[in-house]
């Protein structure tokens, strides 16, 4: 028999982080999801189980089923088509995807929701891209929430 | 031979939705100040459990102490060129947590979400404030579903 301490505690998981400081993503090619820029500000308000870096990348430590959610305000770019993916270990997955078109106006509120069957170690972002041409984006709220249903 | 007991305490279980597709206008005084979004016209509840609902306002007390998820997706008209913030007001104080924000653009319906996931202890207060960041131009809510699940 092998003893294998309990590294984790319970298997209870969940996050909420959030910044309300604007921040922009830089877009260098149209159509080429990167990297959502949300570190500035980037605090985490309830946390169990779920480490979050530096980046915004959320880490799952045990294998379930996670209910992903996250509403943001953008601004910039009047006209330009822009989606949004969720990203697990730098794959965008196409459940949970948002596209939008900015229109007049500072502020576009856009959000999403999803379920996830994650596995120990896998990894959480989120993507944006530019659908139209290189304009950036600027993000003014972000809140995000994922938690462990089973 | 035992004492019979009851159990009065149950799992201290929590959630709920509740809802109103009434239109509803909610009276800005003043840019920049948080007022209580009036969504109380037309209140339903469509699950509750551990929550308790004030049907004239739309606050909600908590029961029970805990880490609860909370959701909130509403449709908005009027006061194109305005911008609005949305946010949850929790024991008292209003939240930057899930704060969200948005202009009020050209078009009749507007749907914005918030969500997050809070503390709070049993006998206090939920509620949701609105405010117009540009100038005192009243808002209309056209649908309103509020979610909330004591997640531990």
């Amino acid at each position: 028999m092998v003893f294998r301490p309990n590294i984790y505690g319970d298997t209870l998981q969940w996050i909420f982080a959030d910044t309300h400081t604007q921040q922009t993503t830089t877009i260098e090619e149209a159509s080429s999801p990167i990297q959502l820029m949300r570190s500035t500000g980037l605090t985490t308000g309830e946390q169990k189980n779920m480490p979050i870096d530096a980046t915004g990348i959320v880490t799952c430590k045990v294998a379930g089923i996670f209910m992903l959610q996250y509403h943001c305000s953008f601004s910039g770019a009047e006209n330009n088509t822009f989606s949004m993916y969720w990203t697990i270990n730098s794959t965008s997955r196409e459940t949970g995807k948002t596209k939008w078109t900015m229109k007049s106006g500072d502020y576009w509120a856009i959000s999403s929701q999803t379920m996830i069957n994650l596995q120990e170690g896998d990894t959480i972002d989120l993507y944006i891209e530019n659908n139209t041409d290189t304009n950036d984006i600027e993000l003014e709220d972000f809140n995000q929430t994922i938690f462990k249903i089973s | 031979m035992g004492i019979y007991t009851d159990n009065i305490w149950k799992p201290e279980w929590a959630w709920a939705t509740f809802y109103t597709n009434e239109s509803q206008t909610t009276t800005i005084d003043e840019a920049s100040s948080p007022t209580q979004l009036n969504r109380a016209t037309g209140l339903a509840t469509a699950e509750n459990i551990g929550l308790d609902l004030d049907g004239a306002t739309g606050i909600i007390t908590t029961q029970y102490s805990g880490l609860y998820y909370l959701n909130v997706s509403a449709c908005f008209s009027g006061a194109s060129g305005d911008i609005f913030s949305l946010n949850f007001k929790i024991a008292g104080s209003d939240v930057d947590e899930g704060k969200i924000q948005w202009t009020q653009n050209g078009g009749w319906h507007w749907e914005v979400s918030m969500a997050n996931i809070y503390q709070i202890n049993g006998e206090q207060e939920i509620d949701i404030n609105i405010q117009n960041l540009s100038d005192s131009i009243n808002i209309t809510l056209l649908a309103f579903t509020q979610t909330i699940i004591k997640l531990h």
